[in-house]
């Protein structure tokens, strides 16, 4: 872990050097919602899906310069690799929702927005999405390269906005009836998506132990 | 002497071209060049030999354990220069240090400075914006940084000046003085490996066409020119290639059959190798 961990922070590194537009555009859109209220929310949530989105840039990155190929000559092994690729994803994602998180506490003690308004589970129900279309996107990347799963990546992003759509409304006729499932659903979500994440990082090495270079 | 690298029957087929079957040794304290031209297979020998690619059959021993192994332990010994010198572009040579440090037990951070330094590299640019001499010295440095017994190494002059190519063959030269170091180095530049080689192993589409010692090699074959009529004379098994020029034939000859024939650089050897190959001549 310590390897991973080493390889995170280099990606974090050079991703503040070459995509500082992408850290200025989730800045903006916090500031945006903060200053216009809860009309803009949705500008907010784009921070998750970008957050966690820098991990495709960090894959791309490395398969530009040619470093997803040469550090699997070096002491980092396959494996330091995935995982690093993996803790940039999942810190990026989380780093997305606590800065949705503090602008949504800064535009509720503004006055902008009513305190607390629809913002909690929005904020866990576009992290938990995020996290599984992560789940599923980065293991194509580890087999196919970021390009391929780049195009990939809407298909998923396409097919987990239409699968919360149709739980959201199953789960509304329920909860009207049994309001457990709500909390249930609060709780089981998280769960499953930080589980699918960890499967899908398992997968990852696995692929990426029988891929050439 | 163990082999710092034996490769038996290695052989790896892709759609429209196929490495092998390669048998091949480097003995420890020496140094390989492993010449041929474009898509003779070079670099696909040297993926398998550090694990990128995975053999459909054969086996290669790098220092004794397979190719491919990814231990720390095992990785520190062998360092890399690979033909495209990869590192996160917007990272800083230093930074690049303290990224490969953590991995490599024996990683030494004074000598990768050192190295840096000597190699003038800018210490405020990151890799991206280096050019490609500066990449491949970069490269070198983080190579020798953590001390390998072995060091594979793919094109690693390639887009440097003669000074520069010059100064970075010193190098090679004062690693291989001690007698437990290796080293397999691809190169274009044949006039560099025959400064440094002890041994060339020559690929031809994707096969060896020739290995041995330098030397051995150099005294087995040789340049003779002559008339067209003088070559032609010449006993079959004794030619190897023939160049016809303005003012005559030139034949790569065997020595012990023509003994007038002078000695022959590695890159008329290459030539005439291919052209006879070939059907060329």
């Amino acid at each position: 872990m310590k390897k991973a961990l080493a390889l995170a922070r280099a990606d974090w590194l050079n991703l503040w050097r070459t995509s500082r537009i992408f850290f200025g555009m989730i800045l903006l859109y916090e500031a945006v919602y903060i200053v216009a209220g809860k009309e803009w929310m949705f500008l907010s949530i784009l921070s998750v899906a970008l957050g966690g989105m820098l991990s495709y840039s960090a894959i791309g990155y490395d398969e530009r310069s040619g470093w997803n190929r040469f550090v699997l000559t070096t002491a980092y092994s396959r494996k330091d690799y995935v995982l690093g690729k993996y803790l940039v994803a999942f810190t990026g994602t989380l780093g997305g929702a606590l800065l949705m998180a503090a602008a949504g506490v800064i535009a509720a003690v503004t006055g902008r927005v009513p305190f607390g308004e629809g913002m909690a589970p929005l904020s866990g129900m576009t992290t938990c999405g995020v996290l599984i279309s992560l789940s599923i996107v980065l293991p194509l990347a580890f087999r196919f390269g970021m390009e391929k799963a780049r195009l990939l990546n809407v298909l998923v992003i396409v097919l987990i906005c239409g699968g919360a759509g149709v739980v959201a409304g199953i789960g509304s006729d329920l909860a009207g009836n049994i309001p457990q499932v709500t909390a249930a659903l609060n709780l089981i979500l998280p769960a499953a998506a930080v589980l699918l994440l960890a499967l899908s990082c398992l997968l990852s090495v696995r692929i990426y132990r029988g891929r050439q270079f | 002497m163990a082999d710092a690298i034996k490769i038996e029957g290695l052989t790896k087929s892709f759609k429209n071209f196929t490495l092998g079957p390669i048998d091949l040794a480097l003995p420890t304290g020496c140094v390989m060049g492993l010449i041929g031209e474009n898509g003779a297979g070079k670099s696909t020998l040297i993926s398998l030999l550090l694990g990128l690619k995975r053999p459909d059959a054969g086996k290669a021993l790098v220092l004794g354990e397979e190719a491919g192994n990814d231990a720390a332990a095992f990785r520190q010994k062998v360092g890399v220069v690979l033909d495209i010198p990869g590192f996160p572009s917007a990272m800083r040579a230093s930074e690049i240090g303290k990224l490969l440090a953590p991995g490599f037990p024996g990683w030494d951070g004074e000598r990768f400075r050192a190295l840096c330094a000597g190699f003038k590299l800018p210490e405020k640019t990151g890799f991206g914006s280096y050019s490609r001499g500066m990449k491949m010295k970069l490269s070198i440095a983080a190579a020798l940084a953590h001390d390998p017994e072995l060091l594979i190494l793919d094109e690693p002059t390639g887009g440097l000046d003669p000074v520069a190519r010059d100064e970075i063959l010193d190098i090679f030269y004062n690693f291989i003085q001690s007698p437990d170091r290796s080293i397999l180095i691809s190169s274009h530049i044949l006039s560099d490996l025959e400064k440094i080689c002890d041994y060339i192993a020559f690929l031809h589409e994707g096969r060896l066409l020739l290995q041995g010692e330098k030397d051995l090699l150099k005294e087995t074959y040789g340049l003779l020119r002559g008339s067209r009529a003088e070559i032609a004379a010449l006993p079959d098994e004794a030619v190897k290639g023939v160049r016809r020029t303005g003012t005559g034939d030139e034949a790569l000859v065997l020595r012990d059959c023509c003994p007038e024939a002078e000695p022959v650089g590695l890159e008329e050897l290459m030539v005439f190798m291919l052209r006879y190959a070939k059907g060329e001549n």
